[in-house]
Parts: structure tokens; C-alpha cells; sequence
């Protein structure tokens, strides 16, 4: 921990800069992936990503050159989604009477097309992905972030535990709940491919 | 192992997170129960349609955003502290004038001798002194004790 500080002090502003935008040109994408499977929404996850390395850049003296950049940004990324989520979740809900009713739209979006019948591979992979993420987003963050962690992000138990600052335990249920949800949301599209294939 | 039991550790049978005889276990009931078997079979599809998403992609440079918006909130900060400096400055320099202007003649009465007789005090006139020697001496009051 000492020699960290005694590092992070002898550098220059700029020098810190160049080290830190180096690190995050390494894992920009994955990080990118996190926060939209996350958020569910494009902006969201950039404005989600931005925050997360102002707040990284501020704290970057505190990161331990030698241990994982990434599981690191997960972390702030993690936690600044669930304190936003949080935010958003006591801020009233204000809306026009002549908008349609945001969860009678949310349950429009939640419909399964049947891909059956479509040719191209390219648009039918497109709106898999879009189903994908409709269904992710139904899930409790706490169970969508493990298991992107796990499927997406290819995280082990134990560096999901670390990210996500819980027991093993706690990381092998949420996973577990999570994809048995996603299994339930997902069967028609399963059963569609069932039939396509068959 | 009962069926409850294996879909409870299918997850972490699929994500090699079990041990050696875990796995074992779970594998020979999979072998004989056809309703665990398709449950294994489903997760693995969730698993697999969650590894081959496609990562989006983003044409905002999000790192230069925050390079910028870090440069600005440095600016933002030497603005506020030499802001604050340069009124404390218009102050100290308003105070000064303001007190120059209301006291314009800087010495002060009592110390009007001393530029006469440096060192020491004004001498008094020859009445004072006069005055002062035949001035009468108040008797003490009886019954009131002298402090020392």
C-alpha cells in the first residue's frame, strides 16, 4: 500500500492522465458492455460509463498498479448504477396525461416475436439481442449484474464476489435465480428456435 | 441427490464452479432424470444466447468527455480561488481608502506633543503647574479602609 502512494505521488497530473487513458482504452469496451447490458439504454450506459471514470480518475491513486483495472471499474460502475437506481426509485414519477402509460409500454416491449420465418441472420441476430437485453432488464439489478458478469463479462465466482462485494454463496444463487428467470422469459423465444430447427 | 437439489447446483455445474464430486454426482443423475436434463439443457441456451450477444458499440469518445469535463473542473477551480483572492484584494484596498478619506489628518491628537518633544510627554504650562501644587489635598474619609 506504501509503495502505491510513494508511486502515485511522484507522478505529474499528465503523466496520471496518460497511465490512467491507457488502462481504459484496454477494457473501454467491455466496460461499455457492462453499463448497456446494465442500463438496457445507450445513453444511459455512457452517461453510467462516464460518471464511473470521473469517479475512477478522482480515486485512481487508490487503484494497486498490478491488480485488475477492469474488475475495479465493474465495481465503481456496480456501484454507481445501484446508487442511481436507487435515486430513481424515490424521485416521484411525473408524466403528461396524454403520454401512454410507461408500464402498459413496458409490457407492449415485452412481447415475444416468433423469429421463425425470418431469412436474414444478421436482423434475426439484432432482434435476439434486443429480446436478450428486454429480458435482462426484467431482472432484480442485483441478479442481472451477476450473471452479466458471468456470461457476458466471463468472470469467475470468485471475482464476481469481489465486484460485487458478497459472499460465494450469494454470487452462486443470484446467478442461479437470475438465469432461471431469464429461462422463464426467454422459453418462447426457445421454443420458436425449437421448432425453426426442427 | 434428488432432483431439487441438482437444479439448485445446475448453475454452478455449468460454470464449473463445483467440486470434483459434486460434478460427479450431478452428472449421473442428469444421466438417469430426463426433467433435469432438459432444465440443464435450457441453461445452457440462456448461457450461450448471453455469450454471443453482440457487444454494442459507441461513436461517443466518452474518455475524451471526461478528459474535457476534468480540464474545465480544474479551470472551474483556479477561476473560484483567484476570484476569491482578487475580492478579498477590492477589500483590503476599499477599506484602506475609505479609512483615508474618512481620516484624513493620520496623526492623532494625543500624540500631537510628540512631534514636539520627542521621547517624552508635553510639559505642563506654568498655570497647570501652579494649579496642580495648590490644589487641596482631600482628607481621608474616616471608617473606609485604604487599599493597597
Amino acid at each position: 500500500m506504501l509503495r502505491t502512494e510513494t508511486l502515485t505521488l511522484t507522478h505529474s497530473p499528465a503523466e496520471r492522465w496518460n497511465d490512467f487513458e491507457e488502462q481504459v482504452k484496454t477494457y473501454e469496451k467491455a466496460l461499455y458492455h457492462f453499463a448497456y447490458r446494465l442500463t438496457g439504454d445507450a445513453n444511459d450506459a455512457q452517461d453510467l460509463l462516464q460518471e464511473a471514470l470521473l469517479k475512477a480518475y478522482r480515486s485512481y491513486h487508490r487503484f494497486e498498479p498490478g491488480t485488475s483495472f477492469d474488475r475495479w471499474m465493474f465495481q465503481i460502475i456496480y456501484r454507481l448504477f445501484i446508487d442511481n437506481y436507487r435515486k430513481k426509485r424515490r424521485r416521484p414519477f411525473v408524466s403528461s396525461l396524454d403520454e401512454p402509460h410507461p408500464h402498459l409500454e413496458q409490457e407492449k416491449t415485452t412481447e415475444v416475436p416468433d423469429y421463425s420465418n425470418l431469412p436474414e441472420d444478421s436482423a434475426l441476430r439484432r432482434e435476439l439481442g434486443k429480446t436478450i437485453q428486454q429480458a435482462l432488464i426484467r431482472l432484480p439489478e442485483n441478479f442481472r449484474a451477476a450473471v452479466i458478469l458471468c456470461d457476458i463479462q466471463g468472470l469467475s465466482y470468485e471475482e464476481i464476489s469481489q465486484v460485487l462485494r458478497c459472499s460465494l454463496g450469494t454470487v452462486r444463487s443470484r446467478i442461479h435465480r437470475g438465469r432461471r428467470l431469464l429461462r422463464e422469459l426467454l422459453q418462447p423465444y426457445f421454443h420458436g428456435e425449437r421448432r425453426r430447427k426442427g | 441427490m434428488n432432483c431439487h437439489r441438482v437444479q439448485n447446483l445446475l448453475s454452478s455445474y455449468l460454470d464449473q464452479e463445483l467440486s470434483a464430486d459434486e460434478r460427479r454426482r450431478v452428472r449421473k443423475h442428469l444421466f438417469h432424470c430426463s426433467s433435469c436434463a432438459r432444465f440443464f439443457e435450457e441453461l445452457t441456451l440462456v448461457k450461450g444466447s448471453l455469450e454471443n450477444l453482440e457487444p454494442p458499440s459507441t461513436e461517443e469518445d466518452i474518455l475524451k468527455k471526461v478528459h474535457l469535463y476534468q480540464k474545465g473542473k480544474l479551470l472551474e477551480q483556479t477561476f473560484f480561488w483567484g476570484k476569491r483572492l482578487v475580492l478579498t484584494a477590492v477589500w483590503i484596498l476599499l477599506f484602506l481608502l475609505t479609512s483615508f478619506l474618512l481620516f484624513p489628518d493620520s496623526t492623532p491628537p494625543d500624540l500631537a506633543g510628540e512631534t514636539q518633544y520627542p521621547g517624552r510627554t508635553r510639559p505642563l504650562s506654568e498655570e497647570r503647574q501652579e494649579e496642580n501644587i495648590n490644589r487641596p489635598v482631600l482628607p481621608f474619609l474616616p471608617g473606609i479602609p485604604v487599599s493597597r
